[in-house]
């Protein structure tokens, strides 16, 4: 026996049961028919509604961002005014007391 | 792809253009052309004709959703025959083929005299006992008549892979069916 020629007929394409296509097309009336991707008004509005808010979420969180930095900023730079106007107060007395001497 | 592949693919289908475009008459004659394919390829891997055509149905429902994506003729079979090798997969994972013991095959496999009227439903059987992989290989080369590196791409598996499939599912073949050469 050759077992590739008794394969070549045991496994030989076989006829698909009677009605097969008809049972196909009937369940194609239960699924959509989305053959290709179309972008329809209604999801091109709820993606550009979708980038205007992720636009507008996002610059608001920039700006509070560079408001916090630039508070940061200012109370660093009033601390340091300070540090040098008592650090200038306390040159001054020890001027004058080296001048009395 | 090899050459005759390319020049294959690249021809155009006016049916498969109308399928595409919604036609269900289209559609219809698409599934009439290959339903026979789709159907052996499930029936020789599960031996079930239930599942078989539940299994046929499913991937002809995938198509029409991937009607867009398939460019030729060419295209359409092979993407048939991988996608229906791939639920053949996914249903041996799950279980729910039928599972040919081994009492049952020890009977099937009694006689092998070449004038054996049952030897062609014997072999089919006594296929049902080989691993998934080795099992859609030989159901790929004796049924639809591929070379090893057309197998390859279907299944999506190396050359080699492939040979080594189809050489082990055939020693055991032989073994169990008594063939000596």
């Amino acid at each position: 026996m050759n077992l590739e020629t008794e394969l070549n007929g045991a496994l030989a394409r076989t006829s698909a049961p009677d009605g097969f296509a008809d049972r196909v097309l009937a369940r194609l009336g239960q699924t959509q028919a989305p053959h290709r991707h179309r972008l329809t008004a209604s999801t091109l509005r709820r993606i550009a509604a979708a980038v205007v808010l992720t636009a507008a979420l996002g610059g608001l969180t920039a700006h509070q961002i560079v408001e916090q930095r630039r508070t940061e900023g200012e109370r660093a730079r009033r601390e340091l005014m300070t540090a040098l106007h008592i650090a200038s107060a306390k040159m001054r007395v020890a001027q004058r007391a080296v001048a009395h001497d | 792809m090899s050459a005759t592949a390319q020049l294959l693919f690249a021809t155009p289908d006016a049916t498969l253009q109308r399928a595409a475009a919604g036609d269900h008459e289209s559609f219809g004659a698409l599934i009439s052309e290959h339903q026979d394919m789709v159907f052996s390829i499930a029936w020789n891997f599960l031996h079930d004709r239930g599942r078989a055509e539940e299994i046929a149905q499913e991937v002809f429902l995938q198509l029409y959703l991937t009607l867009g994506e398939i460019e030729t003729p060419a295209h359409l079979t092979f993407w048939l025959r991988r996608v229906t090798a791939n639920r053949c997969i996914d249903e041996s994972r799950h279980g729910r083929w039928r599972i040919v013991t081994l009492d049952e095959a020890g009977d099937l496999a009694g006689d092998t005299d070449e004038s054996d009227p049952f030897l062609a439903r014997k072999i089919a059987q006594m296929l049902q006992r080989l691993p998934a992989q080795q099992r859609l290989a030989i159901t790929m080369r004796y049924q639809e008549g591929l070379e090893p590196s057309e197998i390859g791409a279907v299944l999506d598996m190396p050359l080699n892979t492939v040979k080594s499939h189809l050489r082990r599912g055939l020693a055991a073949l032989r073994e169990w069916l008594g063939v000596t050469s």
